[in-house]
């Protein structure tokens, strides 16, 4: 069954543990800017946000790569960066609505979530239950929900 | 270059009367002998201040103190601690604050942050990983907390940047204003926002793309496994979601919390205001860096006819300091008076304390009434109190003499106000009573920053919390519960538990999670892993004690004696009324109790200095040689 990782809307408590976890599973040692999930503390004007933003695997930056082969999506769905062959140029962080996809300063190379093969650490550590990977009907349906309240404040 | 694990092997240092800025290696030696924190900088301090310099002189330095485990995954880990000398005691003092600050320093590359001298003109520093900015901040004086952060991540041009900043309080050498973080996170106690003040530095933004690598990297996820486990399962976490404050009723019941500054230990109206607190103004939690307990609240209230717009906040102490010191029940009057200490960066401990005595002061008709500009000051006027808080931080009136802290307010006011005081070495009285607990009157005498309950630790929580207590047994504390009534064996007790909640403070740590699972022995496998050499528990201990005994030795070196670790008279008295109003409730032999804590400690009864067998045996023989003990 494939599932997706979706964001329970006003659970995070702005805590980067999963931003933690993320950059030591990947990179074994603590580097917040080299980490996938990005967790926004507040808004421009100071106003508490406390939320996780995730990559929700959509594959925009896959489209956009104009390197055949640079990017393709492993078994559990999630849209991966073949190291060897991406040349940085950056097309994907333009692409990408979220800014959830970088270049790493000291590879060249972009890099974005992977799920982690199937078992996101960052769900696995979060401490607040904000973070889930469900079934995609559950994940959808979290969705709408973060999508709603984006909407409703800036109305 | 050697390299560095857990610690990231830099320290930064500004001199700002000369605009300078250089980047030192870190002392392995050091690191090994004190660890981080208020161990390593309580070492730079001692080698580089002059004893008897005025704090708010160009000669103080303020240092910014981050320890191994800052920004890594132990949990609890978004600390980071300011240490100077006090303008507020004159003595070694140090203010830890949460957020995420510290964790950025570290990123940044930077164990700790060194301003020394003077800028000629308000500046604000920008520290972006290698680069090192001193940015003028004429443009930012007198400005609040949360407008200087924001107008700072606007320039800089970084909002993810993280900004400590000091507000008008501070400006107006407020001797208690605060280091403010993350807009309402504080290093709050003993005037470091001052000493900020006192080097025309209004703020410092850092933003760091490095790295904490750890030395042995599977032994140290383990680990950290271990303790978020352990913090996950605790069975008092869900209380610390709630927030210090939720914690107020429990205080309140056991003749913990201070009332009517101080004259009792029981206030009975906490359940209503906790409840109100919650139901109608907590609108968000928040943790700071890496916590698995997650205690902040922030609180609004949009009506009424206070208002205060979002903030963090209020915690405990000061929901206590607001209303049981001062016997206001108004909870939009405490949400104002947060906002207001939050905006102009105050300590709320010692700001709610000099008002709390300042309407003693009035009621026995030591203050003048033309002092009063017709602030009705009196038990239970809640708008009054708000109006000082005012007062204080404009330094308008009688906000003026009690802007110089209770001590020196005291001084100006005389009459009786010296005795009725509430101090030890010039710090304001926090919120617990030590006369349930009386391991907390030995900790409220010899803290080294002066009349602190946390620093190093919550000694009265042995008292009140066995299964903290438990955690401490195979270490020689007593099988709980222990009788906090009792004053034999205190000494010791109050020892084992300050050295125990040391080591949080020199690894970087907050101290909440000692209280979710983050046991001795857990922190000591978790550093073990992270810096590559090995510390048992019982040697992080022994690093605690040294580190202790490095402060104490600081503070003798100002001029500290035994008479300095005394503490106020009311509270070696019966609590005047209500339940615990009882004669165990008194502390019969206080300098009994600090002979036994001297004993155990390896002081001299008659001096309180540190003995130089006790200082040689933990490898300070060339501190005691400078002392010349």
């Amino acid at each position: 069954m494939m599932k997706a990782l979706a964001v329970v809307p006003g659970k995070c408590r702005g805590c980067q543990r999963c931003v933690l976890h993320c950059s030591f599973y990947h990179n074994k040692t603590h580097a917040p800017s080299k980490a996938r999930i990005y967790v926004v503390r507040r808004d421009a004007d100071g106003r508490v946000v406390n939320t996780p933003v995730i990559c929700v695997q959509c594959g925009l930056c896959m489209n956009a790569c104009p390197v055949p082969g640079a990017m393709r999506r492993n078994k559990a769905g999630a849209v991966v960066v073949d190291e060897e062959k991406c040349t940085g140029c950056g097309l994907c962080v333009m692409a990408c609505p979220y800014g959830v996809i970088q270049i790493d300063a000291t590879t060249g190379k972009a890099f974005k979530c992977d799920l982690c093969g199937g078992s996101p650490v960052c769900v696995e550590h979060c401490p607040f239950d904000a973070l889930v990977y469900v079934e995609l009907e559950k994940a959808a349906q979290l969705r709408r929900m973060s999508t709603a309240m984006v909407v409703v404040r800036h109305e | 270059m050697s390299e560095w694990f857990g610690f990231v092997g830099k320290v930064l240092r500004v001199d700002l009367s000369k605009g300078t800025v250089k980047k030192e290696p870190l002392n392995r030696e050091y690191a090994k002998m004190f660890l981080g924190g208020v161990g390593y900088a309580a070492r730079i301090l001692w080698d580089e201040l002059k004893p008897g310099i005025d704090p708010l002189s160009p000669e103080n330095k303020l240092i910014f103190a981050t320890g191994p485990l800052t920004g890594t995954l132990c949990p609890g880990s978004g600390s980071f601690s300011a240490c100077f000398k006090s303008p507020l005691t004159n003595v070694w003092g140090e203010s830890r604050c949460g957020g995420d600050w510290g964790p950025e320093l570290k990123f940044a590359g930077y164990d700790f942050l060194i301003l020394e001298g003077k800028a000629e003109k308000p500046v604000y520093l920008w520290i972006c990983d290698e680069n090192v900015e001193i940015r003028s901040a004429d443009h930012l004086v007198g400005k609040t907390v949360p407008e200087t952060e924001t107008t700072v991540k606007k320039e800089v041009g970084d909002y993810e940047c993280k900004v400590v900043s000091i507000g008008p309080a501070a400006e107006k050498l407020v001797r208690f204003a605060c280091i403010m973080s993350d807009y309402d996170r504080a290093a709050g106690r003993c005037g470091g926002g001052t000493v900020m003040a006192s080097k025309n530095v209004k703020a410092i933004a850092v933003r760091g793309h490095g790295e904490i690598p750890v030395a042995r990297p599977e032994e140290f996820l383990e680990a950290v496994e271990d303790a978020e486990r352990a913090a996950l399962e605790h069975p008092d976490r869900s209380w610390f979601m709630e927030g210090t404050v939720a914690f107020m009723e429990f205080i309140d019941n056991t003749g913990d919390l201070p009332t009517r500054y101080a004259l009792t230990n029981h206030w009975g109206k906490s359940k209503k205001v906790y409840e109100e607190l919650k139901e109608k103004f907590i609108t968000a939690y928040s943790a700071c860096f890496g916590c698995p307990l997650g205690c902040g609240i922030h609180t609004e209230a949009k009506m009424g006819k206070w208002g205060a717009p979002m903030c963090g906040g209020p915690e405990y102490e000061t929901a206590a300091g607001f209303t049981a010191a001062s016997l206001c029940e108004d909870v939009e009057a405490l949400l104002r008076a947060n906002y207001l200490c939050n905006i102009y960066g105050m300590d709320t401990i010692s700001c709610s304390q000099v008002i709390a005595f300042a309407i003693e002061c009035r009621e026995r008709g030591w203050i003048r009434d033309e002092l009063l500009d017709g602030v009705d000051l009196r038990w239970g006027n809640a708008e009054a109190v708000v109006e000082m808080v005012e007062k204080i931080a404009r330094r308008e009136g009688l906000g003026d003499i009690l802007a110089e802290g209770v001590r020196r307010a005291a001084k100006i006011i005389g009459k009786g106000a010296e005795e009725l005081a509430l101090h030890v070495k010039g710090l304001e009285m926090p919120y617990h009573d030590p006369r349930v607990a009386k391991t907390g009157a030995l900790q409220y005498g010899t803290a080294n920053r002066g009349m602190c309950h946390v620093h190093p630790h919550e000694t009265y929580d042995v008292v009140h919390t066995p299964s903290f207590a438990e955690t401490l047994v195979p270490y020689g504390l007593p099988k709980p519960p222990i009788d906090g009534y009792m004053e034999k064996g205190m000494g010791r007790i109050t020892a084992l538990v300050q050295d125990a909640g040391m080591t949080t403070e020199i690894l970087g740590l907050c101290k909440f999670l000692v209280w979710a699972g983050l046991s001795l022995k857990r922190r000591a496998a978790i550093l073990s892993a992270a810096v590559g050499w090995d510390v048992s528990d019982v040697e992080l201990l022994k690093i605690a004690e040294r580190v202790t005994n490095l402060q104490r030795c600081f503070n003798v070196r100002e001029g500290v004696r035994r008479k300095d670790d005394m503490i106020p008279k009311r509270l070696r008295e019966m609590p005047a009324y209500g339940p615990f109003s009882k004669k165990e409730a008194a502390i019969m032999d206080y300098e009994g109790m600090l002979d036994e804590y001297y004993d155990v400690r390896g002081w001299d009864r008659k001096t309180g200095i540190p003995k130089r067998e006790k200082l040689e045996e933990l490898g300070l023989k060339d501190v005691a040689d400078q002392l010349g003990v």
